[in-house]
């Protein structure tokens, strides 16, 4: 998988400063192989947290909405237990190594599988679903 | 081979020390061990925090939070955004494990 460029980051960066509040900028450790960029802000009474991260595997990526410490949404493609369960059902040891995009419901009660997501995407799920308006 | 400009007075100084060509092979080659150590021990702690918290190496915890649903219970409850150590958990092993191949090829040469 090519690896993005600094100036993707800095693009991905700007863009969260104009929608969320309280916009923290925590690291972009960059390598010519692998990538960390992670960045939290805030809306009303949700924290927002953003990652992801480059590597052999792919793009890996954890986008979540916190309200006092619960997951209120959250959309990741770590393939866990549950993920790989309801995408491959009894053969999914067969697909270990595979990502798969999810989204967790409040609390993690539930889980649905999704497509894969990108940073605009999800802040556009969350103007969509959190009423989040930038410059409001 | 690449030609690289440095500048007069340091040319001057390392050619004092040596051959200017064997001097500034080794003084990039100590360079190249010191960047290549400051890597790897950025990673092991990153690594050892990781297993710190979780209380096993990443080879089991990836394969137990894929395979063993009461294991995935019992961390998301601890901690609900889990994923996001995971992934970085994963990435500075193979950080780790990167510069270690890097700074063996060096020290071989």
């Amino acid at each position: 998988m090519a690896q993005p460029t600094r100036r993707y980051f800095t693009t991905l960066t700007e863009l969260v400063q104009q929608t969320l509040c309280q916009v923290s900028f925590h690291r972009l450790h960059f390598n010519p192989d692998r990538v960390i960029w992670e960045v939290h802000g805030s809306w009303e009474r949700f924290d927002i947290r953003l990652k992801e991260i480059f590597d052999r595997s792919g793009r890996m990526y954890s986008y979540y909405v916190i309200e006092e410490g619960q997951v209120v949404v959250g959309f990741d493609n770590y393939p866990d237990h549950r993920a790989l369960r309801q995408k491959y059902g009894r053969s999914f040891t067969t697909h270990l190594s595979e990502l798969i995009p999810h989204q967790h419901g409040a609390h993690k009660i539930t889980l649905e599988l999704t497509a894969e997501l990108s940073v605009t995407a999800f802040l556009d799920y969350l103007r969509e679903k959190l009423s989040i308006n930038p410059g409001e | 081979m690449p030609a690289v400009v440095v500048a007069n007075e340091w040319v001057e100084t390392a050619r004092l020390f040596g051959d200017l060509e064997n001097v500034i092979t080794d003084a990039l080659r100590h360079y190249s061990i010191e960047q290549c150590q400051q890597r790897i021990n950025q990673a092991v702690a990153q690594v050892t925090s990781y297993k710190q918290q979780y209380h096993c190496d990443y080879e089991y915890f990836h394969r137990a939070m894929q395979t063993d649903e009461s294991f995935l219970t019992q961390i998301e409850a601890q901690n609900p955004l889990w994923e996001e150590d995971a992934m970085e958990w994963e990435y500075w092993l193979e950080e780790q494990q990167v510069w270690l191949n890097r700074l063996g090829d060096i020290l071989r040469r």
